[in-house]
């Protein structure tokens, strides 16, 4: 019994160690490519660098890819702040406010999010060039709500309809007109879910390429995705210098998803599994 | 079945009629007209003027950085902004880039770098600025100035040509006692002799380029044209259904079934193929010019010093062909500051900035007059060598609606390579395809 | 009187809430939708040439169009067979997760590395890993000697496919794997203890319990996925570009390369049209399959 019991946990741990490696393991191998000589690049074995040199990093930090990430970083920002806000208007209104045809609204949303992007982008680069936001962080912004205005208010619905009936009432009763009841205690009450809803927004609009591979072509306004996917050189592709910009812009989401681990798990499925 | 492609139909029938109702809609996306307000504003005395010049990379971070300082220092008033594109080997983004940017109408760019190709498309959409009165047309040769002319206009100022080249190891070539090949069939037997020979399983015979891409429509036309074939005749006729076709699309895949050419190739575009050359295990490349100055490098290349290059090899009876290559400098046709966006474009292709060109990167200048210079025929000796080739190169079917036919060509080229068109079938298609596309 | 005006003043919040999103949602979203159903029946192109109408010219020429039924028939093959491969691997991952695990936080944040790192570089670095000549793919099958010689996986027809299913399959299995384990937890620890006392084995529980009471969560994971799937575009764009012989050319991508590179804006409008439909018609079958699994819980 107990020796079944220790092969079972003993299996188990290696299943899990199984699930680490496959998740991790492509990144790692970037990882060590990054600090591979280029000339080690052309030759397997050995697989650890022979010779560490931290130059593809220094090229990466003495490029326009700096250019890159903070144009990533104004819009991915903006991005979170405005659909948080903007998402949860109306999210609120669809949850707890006495508006007519509600499930309309929220078919609505939902709806917007299931469009092929393809579908939309040859008239929004027409339309985002006659307004004039044509490689701005603004086009950008703008058109990220997309499918960033969906997530929230997917997402924070949810939230908010689960808040006790009788708060509005209650608001009410102490003087609060709906306004000062959603921005003072709605809000506040649903800070889990903007959190997470904040978070998932804020990787889906670091990671997006589509959008931002039609709407800019200057690196004053190209994002990240972009940056990678334009990297190569005159004839080839710099593979040490790809491998260390993947992973400078993949870290700072590693940290945020070990840091909020448990959120996002919440919040990718926390639609989903209510349904 | 029957039922729902009736309501199918049905539906976009009413999608039609809407859309006649709503009307509008003619204009088409993005290619509203142009803004005429800007472009008339003359700069005041003493003031900066700024041109903006789209140019791509070609060797690093800061391509243009030094010839825009000479530029300035010599035009104080005029200053240069330059938007860095993409590298030629993503051709597919710095047409897109160009064609949203000129169609637009918002005069983003004034002067830009675009592939040859693009010439008549760029021409015949109105984008370029005819460029006749600026350039002195016999200081150029002659073949440039000619594909750089539609409809009778030069449509750009000429920067460099590149073109198809024959690689091949001297060494191994001098081993054997076999001359360097002049016709394809001789390229083969070649290659199985050495093959067999130096019994290395590592070592290829003939290296070319058959990833899905632009660059395989360049084999292709070498290929092609040195058997006599063509495309596209000059009276934008679809030619390509031709015995001559044939034999040379089959002649690409039997490299590739008789073993003289790996499979991998497949997914080889320019640098791929340079890499497994330049570490000594192929006998023949066919690659551009940048491949002289990478095998000559001892610290990247283990074959520096057993290079030797060549015009490409013929069918028997046929012709030696190469595609041209080459970027070219073109002025926005509603560029604000016309005139010193023409100055910029005269000072790039001029003899000292094509001379710093050529041996920074060793482009092959489009001047003759370049390749006079003593250092540079020292340092690379190839430029001068294989002048004719770059000045006989052929060009890909000369029309604006190049980039179509393009992207059938990569596509139905690779899909006879791979096997999953017969060759007749593919020739059959393309012929179909391109002639559907000149109608 | 006075409750009457505090609720008017709440509708009218209420609207007033919901307007800048959808107001937004409508200029980016709706209106390009409809310009694109409409630009479908011109020849627009980029080129200053004014376009003419042509009723349903594009989508005849979309008939006649081989390369455009080969990007059909492979963005429902990759749609297909990536996607049951996450739901099969999420599955497993989820039933692992859901056990007691030493380090189960670290397992679980392991998972969602893939599905935080940006399409374009995990494409990328699969790219790397399954480079012909300098790839680990291969060293490592050689060294395991699973391989002679070195397939090229990206060059190959056959197996272009399987590399980018392999490298979509990597990046989305844990969205998969969490939303169901997050389902498994919403299932009560009384029916299992009851089932166990009943004699039950483990993978009766799981056959029995686990999966019908899952099975909600499973359609709506699937629908997600689903839909994402057949609107893939980053990942070809930069593993494959497409190729070889369009043998990865899906429809995103080849309504991009149409639009945008030659240029053609009626005719890629027409491609991205039918894909919008064909996007509406699989949400409501999966929808309708989605309502069915909810019906047969609550209704048994």
């Amino acid at each position: 019994m107990t020796l079944n019991r220790q092969i079972k946990a003993l299996g188990l741990g290696l299943a899990a160690a199984l699930v680490v490696f496959l998740n991790i393991g492509p990144l790692l191998w970037q990882g060590i490519t990054s600090l591979k000589l280029d000339r080690d690049l052309n030759t397997l074995p050995p697989i650890l660098p022979r010779e560490v040199t931290f130059d593809h990093y220094a090229n990466v930090f003495h490029s326009v890819f700096v250019r890159f990430i903070a144009n990533s970083a104004i819009v991915a920002f903006s991005v979170t702040a405005i659909s948080l806000l903007l998402g949860s208007m109306a999210a609120y209104a669809i949850a707890r406010l006495p508006i007519k045809g509600k499930s309309l609204w929220l078919g609505l949303f939902l709806a917007t999010s299931m469009f092929p992007q393809i579908a939309i982008i040859a008239p929004l680069y027409a339309m985002i060039r006659k307004i004039g936001l044509y490689n701005t962080h603004a086009g950008l912004v703008l058109s990220y709500m997309l499918f960033c205005l969906p997530l929230c208010v997917w997402l924070l619905y949810g939230f908010f309809k689960d808040l006790p009936a009788g708060l509005e009432e209650a608001a009410a009763v102490d003087g609060c007109g709906p306004v000062r009841t959603f921005w003072q205690i709605a809000l506040p009450l649903a800070m889990p879910g903007l959190v997470t809803a904040g978070l998932l927004v804020f990787i889906a609009s670091w990671n997006e390429f589509l959008i931002a591979l039609t709407l800019t072509n200057k690196v004053s306004t190209q994002t990240i995705p972009v940056g990678i996917a334009l990297f190569p050189q005159m004839f080839y592709v710099p593979w040490g210098d790809v491998s260390a910009a993947s992973v400078v812009v993949t870290l700072p989401l590693v940290a945020l998803v070990l840091l909020f681990e448990n959120k996002l798990a919440k919040g990718l499925t926390g639609g989903a599994v209510k349904g | 079945m029957k039922g729902t492609k009736k309501r199918i139909a049905g539906w976009l029938a009413a999608i039609a009629f809407i859309s006649t109702v709503v009307g509008g809609c003619g204009s088409g996306s993005g290619s509203g007209g142009a803004s005429p307000s800007s472009s008339a504003s003359k700069p005041a005395d003493g003031e900066k003027v700024t041109i903006r010049f789209a140019g791509i990379k070609t060797f690093g971070e800061d391509s243009w950085t030094e010839l825009v300082k000479q530029f300035e220092a010599r035009n104080p008033g005029i200053h240069v902004e330059v938007h860095q594109l993409p590298p030629p080997s993503k051709s597919t983004e710095i047409h897109q880039y160009l064609v949203t940017a000129l169609s637009s109408g918002q005069n983003d760019i004034d002067v830009f770098t675009g592939d040859v190709v693009w010439v008549p498309e760029f021409a015949s959409a109105g984008w370029t600025e005819a460029m006749d009165d600026y350039v002195e047309k016999d200081q150029y040769y002659p073949g440039v100035i000619e594909a750089l002319t539609y409809q009778g206009k030069l449509a750009a100022i000429p920067w460099y040509v590149d073109g198809g080249m024959l690689y091949y190891r001297k060494d191994l070539l001098e081993k054997y006692g076999r001359p360097v090949p002049k016709t394809w069939e001789e390229l083969v037997e070649t290659a199985k002799l050495i093959k067999e020979k130096e019994q290395n399983p590592k070592l290829e015979g003939f290296l070319w380029q058959g990833k899905q891409a632009e660059v395989l429509v360049c084999d292709f036309v070498e290929f092609l044209t040195s058997a006599g074939g063509a495309i596209v005749d000059e009276n934008e006729k679809s030619v390509i259904n031709s015995p001559e076709t044939i034999k040379a699309l089959s002649f690409m895949k039997s490299t590739l079934d008789n073993g003289i050419s790996p499979k991998s190739l497949l997914s080889y575009d320019e640098e791929p193929s340079r890499t497994v050359f330049t570490d000594g295990n192929a006998i023949f490349l066919r690659n551009w010019s940048y491949v002289w100055d990478a095998s000559q490098d001892p610290a990247n290349s283990k074959v520096a010093g057993k290079v030797g290059v060549a015009p490409l090899p013929s069918f028997e009876g046929g012709k030696s062909a190469s595609t041209m290559g080459g970027y070219q400098f073109m002025v926005a046709k509603n560029a604000k500051n016309k005139e010193a966006a023409i100055k910029f474009a005269q000072f790039l292709s001029s003899r000292e900035s094509q001379l710093y060109y050529a041996k920074k990167v060793a482009f092959s200048p489009t001047r003759p007059a370049v390749l006079e210079d003593e250092e540079l025929r020292k340092e690379s000796p190839f430029l001068t060598e294989l002048a004719d080739v770059f000045n006989g190169t052929v060009a890909r079917p000369v029309t604006p609606k190049y980039p179509q036919i393009s992207l059938k060509l990569q596509a139905t080229v690779s899909a006879a390579l791979t096997g999953s068109l017969s060759v007749e079938k593919a020739v059959e298609m393309l012929d179909r395809d391109i002639q559907a596309i000149l109608n | 009187m006075k409750r009457s005006r505090r609720h008017r003043g709440a509708v009218l919040t209420g609207y007033l809430f919901l307007a800048p999103s959808l107001a937004i949602l409508t200029a980016i979203g709706f209106y390009p939708v409809v310009r694109t159903l409409l630009l479908s029946l011109y020849d627009a192109t980029f080129l200053n040439a004014p376009s003419r109408f042509v009723g349903l010219g594009n989508y005849a020429k979309l008939l006649d169009d081989v390369w455009f039924h080969l990007a059909y028939r492979n963005t429902w093959l990759f749609t297909a067979v990536s996607v049951a491969l996450e739901t099969a691997i999420g599955l497993s991952f989820a039933v692992l997760l859901d056990k007691r695990l030493p380090g189960r936080k670290w397992v679980r944040a392991s998972v969602l590395i893939p599905w935080a790192i940006p399409t374009v570089v995990s494409a990328s670095m699969w790219q790397w890993l399954f480079n012909a000549d300098f790839g680990f793919i291969n060293y490592a099958l050689e060294r395991l000697h699973l391989i002679s010689s070195y397939p090229n996986w990206l060059g190959d027809r056959a197996s272009a496919m399987w590399a980018v299913i392999i490298a979509d399959v990597w990046k989305t299995t844990p969205f998969m794997a969490l939303i169901l384990l997050a389902g498994m937890q919403t299932i009560s620890e009384d029916i299992y203890e009851a089932a166990a006392i009943d004699g039950a084995t483990s993978l009766q529980r799981f056959r029995l319990i686990t999966l019908p009471l899952l099975l909600p969560t499973l359609v709506t994971a699937l629908l997600l996925r689903t839909l994402d799937a057949f609107r893939v575009f980053d990942l070809i764009y930069v593993l494959t570009g497409g190729g070889p012989a369009n043998a990865t050319e899906v429809l995103s991508s080849y309504a991009y390369k149409t639009t945008f590179s030659s240029a053609q804006v009626g005719y890629g409008a027409a491609m991205a049209a039918v894909m919008a439909v064909s996007v509406l018609i699989l949400a409501r079958v999966l929808q309708y399959v989605q309502r069915r699994a909810y019906g047969r819980i609550e209704g048994g």
